[in-house]
């Protein structure tokens, strides 16, 4: 009777071999169609920000616009920054060695936002080596 | 006998529900898996069109901004001789000759001194309108711009304070026919002035 009994209790075979083969096969269809349909392009935006970022450390440095912030006169790397391409945000900080940021500027109206691209630059302003840091992202 | 044979001469049952429902099912998928096949190749080829022109146009704008070009002087090579033979790249910076610059950046850095990289020449600007007209095609084949139907516009502008001032226009604008457009933005210098270089290139 306790045989009978137990034999009675167990469970049914919920999932057979055709079952298991169909959700597979199933899965397998879906992830097609998603990849098929999500957007999978080229992204290029991150070496384009790159190149903004790295062109604009050269004109400043080259219009000794960084030199300016030094003595304090953010004028210049100001007008720099409104003159960024419209959908471009930006923020400029300079460093001093150990001493932290000595200045720091952002494009007016503009928010940096988490896809940020971040560039640096040494350059000397009266024998004393200073460094530049742009931050730039898509606005 | 006659009974007999009627009988068996009746039409068995061919289509069943089931069958009926499984052959709905199978025209359904096959129609589906077409219509997927061929909004993919759609996809594909309009992204991998996409992705050429991204390629180029980032090559040609760099090109342009960075570099003085093959030859350097070939601003100065006369309008019979401007073509893919002679002239090997575009590049609109300022020549980087040492002997030729003002003492006053000689002790600086390459970085610093108001030529080459991202320093442009309103010389080869103005060169290169003015070959625009005439020359199209070869300044399109000389800065890579290669694909069917592939064209380009650059714009050079300078900044004025408040908003920037159109230089040139070099090239074609996109028309109604153009399909992607991919638009690359550099800045540089011409002569201390803030300088956006844009370029488009697009695919009719």
């Amino acid at each position: 009777m306790e045989k009978i009994g137990l034999r009675k209790n167990r469970k049914g075979l919920i999932f057979t071999i055709d079952a298991i083969l169909a959700i597979l096969a199933t899965i397998m269809i879906l992830i097609s169609v998603y990849s098929i349909f999500s957007n999978s392009h080229f992204n290029s935006e991150n070496n384009d920000l790159n190149k903004i970022a790295l062109d604009s450390l050269t004109v400043l440095e080259k219009n000794d616009y960084l030199d300016q912030s030094v003595s304090g006169n953010l004028t210049m790397i100001n007008n720099f920054l409104a003159a960024l391409p419209s959908n471009i945000c930006g923020n400029i900080s300079v460093y001093y060695q150990d001493k932290g940021i000595i200045t720091s500027s952002k494009k007016p109206g503009c928010l940096i936002s988490d896809n940020v691209v971040v560039t640096r630059r040494a350059f000397v302003f009266e024998h004393k080596t200073y460094f530049a840091k742009m931050e730039v992202s898509y606005g | 006998m006659v009974r007999y044979s009627y009988n068996n001469n009746k039409r068995g049952q061919i289509f069943s529900l089931d069958l009926i429902i499984a052959m709905l099912m199978f025209i359904v998928v096959i129609i589906l898996i077409f219509q997927i096949l061929d909004y993919s190749n759609n996809k594909i080829g309009l992204e991998e069109s996409a992705n050429d022109i991204n390629i180029i146009a980032g090559n040609a704008i760099s090109s342009l901004t960075e570099t003085e070009g093959n030859p350097n002087n070939w601003s100065l090579i006369s309008l019979n001789d401007f073509n893919e033979s002679n002239v090997f790249s575009l590049g609109l910076a300022k020549n980087s000759n040492f002997n030729n610059q003002d003492s006053s950046v000689k002790g600086k850095s390459m970085s610093s001194n108001n030529n080459g990289y991202i320093v442009l020449d309103k010389n080869k600007i103005s060169r290169l309108s003015s070959l625009n007209n005439t020359k199209y095609n070869e300044i399109r084949n000389i800065l890579g711009i290669k694909g069917p139907g592939y064209e380009f516009l650059l714009s050079v502008k300078n900044w004025n304070g408040n908003s920037y001032d159109t230089i040139k226009n070099i090239g074609r604008y996109p028309d109604d026919n153009a399909g992607i457009v991919v638009k690359k933005n550099r800045m540089g210098l011409i002569e201390n002035n803030i300088t956006l270089v844009e370029l488009r290139v697009w695919k009719r």
